[in-house]
């Protein structure tokens, strides 16, 4: 069984000149749980947008279960893509659909398109999207218009869109930076148990760094777009970890949306995703 | 490197960028100012002031007999029904040309780098890009007036002329309207449903058009108040409405029929103006 992600000196250059991702080398294998913990600018918005197939590397390899992604025809990548879910920081919701329609989106992937329109216009509830907003416990809010809805909300709904997705690997890039404190235990605990149950990988990045130690039994730490150690949380000190928050004199001076690969290489974006 | 008592500030260039185009424009303004013969002093000279107050005085009192109120609501009605029709057939022009000439639905390389696609694939977009671009512009560059001119020609006097060239003039602008809109949505929720599997077709239907969908909805809306305009005076050239009512009055000199029909063209622009104002509260969350 090849592993579910594979990465080889990955390097990723934006306008080619900032390195967000340097020489970076990480194997994931099938279930697997990793937590991804790293300042600003450590290029973890970057690799999860590799990681899911937005951005192609500048060198090395990215193998997904297997499938080198630089290889792949449009109709693969897209089939590739629907077996990868992912949880945004925020603002990745279409706010004018309803909430049905936004966790609906997740099946996108595998719907014919007349199949999708007729989903999206059929009023009847849908299973899969009531047992996924359950799941989040909000299917009281089904029929709301998802700009309506409380930042914490819209973060709820966009977990459910990944799980009625039904993926095989698991991406959130801070699921939980834009909730409160009891929120943001609840929804990575949620996502740990679902990866449990379902068998399927799953990679965090967090910024609350008890959070990654207390549900994940690898830790990532992720520096200036290189890896910086990746061990058990039981071998993380307090030493490894104010170096790993430590900025160095190299970071200064490059914006920081630049650095977290916030901003795309294709669309110049009005703000960062999160101003946090 | 400077020396010490060097100021720091360089003093203001004399002659810049800055007053060259305001020369220009000014000289611009004096040429457009000569050549057009223009006085707009005149309608407030004792001759002018005699000439306003005698077309006015003629209009007076404004022409409400039974069968003249008719025709002016008549009128009235055919030009509502003329800017309606011409909006609703601008849209069917102007959105699949708008879609199809936003660079976020063709471009090769829209919210992700890994497309996959291959050069045939790239070069029809491309091609396809290009086509309904330049179509719309062409839609947008010859005025209504003149596509009227055209239709007349074709299928003959009356409404339906008139719908056509509103249409046509209309889809271009709003063709180039709807994709400047779609080229500048928010692009996270666009890359969150790539991200899922969904091709193209199905981003551009679940997350663009309900993004774009406001801008969209105020643009139309705002082209239907200016069409209802266009309408009443697209029927000077035979297309049918007020306009033609207008024209005829005008050459029998009956001053006060026209009266009647200025009167009408005014509450229908005011009256598509409160509609539209209402659609947009409506329709559009702010």
């Amino acid at each position: 069984m090849a592993p579910s992600i594979e990465i080889e000196n990955l390097v990723k250059v934006f306008d080619g000149r900032v390195a967000a991702l340097d020489s970076l080398s990480l194997q994931v294998e099938e279930g697997e749980k990793v937590a991804l913990i790293g300042p600003s600018g450590a290029g973890k918005t970057t690799l999860f947008r590799l990681l899911n197939c937005i951005l192609t590397p500048t060198r090395g390899t990215l193998r997904l279960q297997g499938c080198d992604v630089t290889r792949l025809s449009e109709k693969s990548l897209r089939e590739l893509r629907a077996r990868i879910g992912t949880i945004y920081q925020q603002h990745n919701l279409v706010p004018q659909l309803r909430v049905a329609h936004n966790v609906l989106a997740g099946k996108l992937g595998r719907l014919s398109t007349a199949r999708a329109l007729w989903n999206f216009w059929d009023p009847r509830p849908d299973g899969d999207v009531v047992r996924a907003l359950t799941q989040v416990g909000i299917a009281g809010k089904y029929w709301e218009r998802t700009a309506a809805l409380s930042g914490g909300q819209q973060q709820r709904v966009a977990v459910a869109r990944a799980l009625v997705q039904n993926p095989d690997i698991l991406l959130a890039d801070e699921p939980v930076s834009s909730v409160d404190p009891a929120l943001a235990q609840e929804i990575v605990s949620l996502l740990a148990d679902l990866a449990q149950e379902g068998g399927k990988t799953l990679v965090v990045s967090l910024h609350s760094v008890e959070l990654a130690l207390a549900h994940f039994p690898r830790i990532v730490g992720l520096r200036g777009g290189k890896l910086y150690f990746d061990l058990p949380p039981d071998q993380i000190t307090a030493e490894l970890l104010s170096g790993l928050f430590t900025r160095c004199e190299a970071e200064r001076g490059v914006p920081e949306r630049v650095l977290r690969g916030a901003v795309s290489p294709v669309f110049p974006l009005d703000s960062p995703y999160d101003k946090a | 490197m400077t020396a010490p008592n060097a100021s720091p500030v360089q003093s203001r260039p004399l002659w810049g960028a800055g007053k060259t185009v305001v020369l220009l424009v000014g000289a611009a303004i004096l040429w457009s100012y000569l050549g057009t013969g223009s006085n707009l002093l005149l309608p407030f000279q004792a001759d002018g002031r005699h000439q306003v107050a005698l077309f006015f005085s003629q209009l007076f009192p404004p022409n409400l007999s039974a069968s003249l109120l008719t025709r002016a609501l008549r009128g009235s009605l055919e030009t509502l029904a003329v800017s309606i029709m011409g909006t609703l057939l601008a849209v069917l022009i102007g959105f699949p040309l708008g879609a199809l000439s936003a660079y976020t639905v063709m471009g090769n390389r829209r919210f992700s780098e890994a497309e996959g696609s291959s050069a045939v694939a790239r070069l029809w977009r491309r091609l396809i890009y290009d086509g309904s671009t330049l179509l719309l512009n062409f839609l947008r560059s010859v005025p209504e007036l003149f596509w009227a001119l055209i239709f007349i020609v074709a299928v003959g006097l009356g409404p339906f002329p008139g719908v056509l060239a509103l249409g046509f003039h209309t889809g271009g602008v709003l063709g180039k309207l709807y994709s400047e809109s779609l080229e500048a949505l928010d692009s996270r929720p666009l890359e969150a449903l790539q991200a899922t599997g969904a091709s193209t077709l199905k981003v551009f239907l679940f997350g663009m058009v309900p993004l774009a969908l406001p801008q969209l909805l105020s643009y139309t809306l705002y082209r239907w108040e200016v069409n209802i305009r266009t309408a009443a005076v697209l029927g000077v050239v035979g297309a049918g409405g007020l306009g033609q009512d207008i024209l005829v009055a005008m050459g029998l000199l009956h001053y006060q029929d026209l009266a009647t029909f200025l009167i009408a063209t005014l509450a229908i622009v005011i009256a598509v103006d409160f509609l539209s104002t209402f659609l947009r509260l409506r329709l559009i969350p702010s």
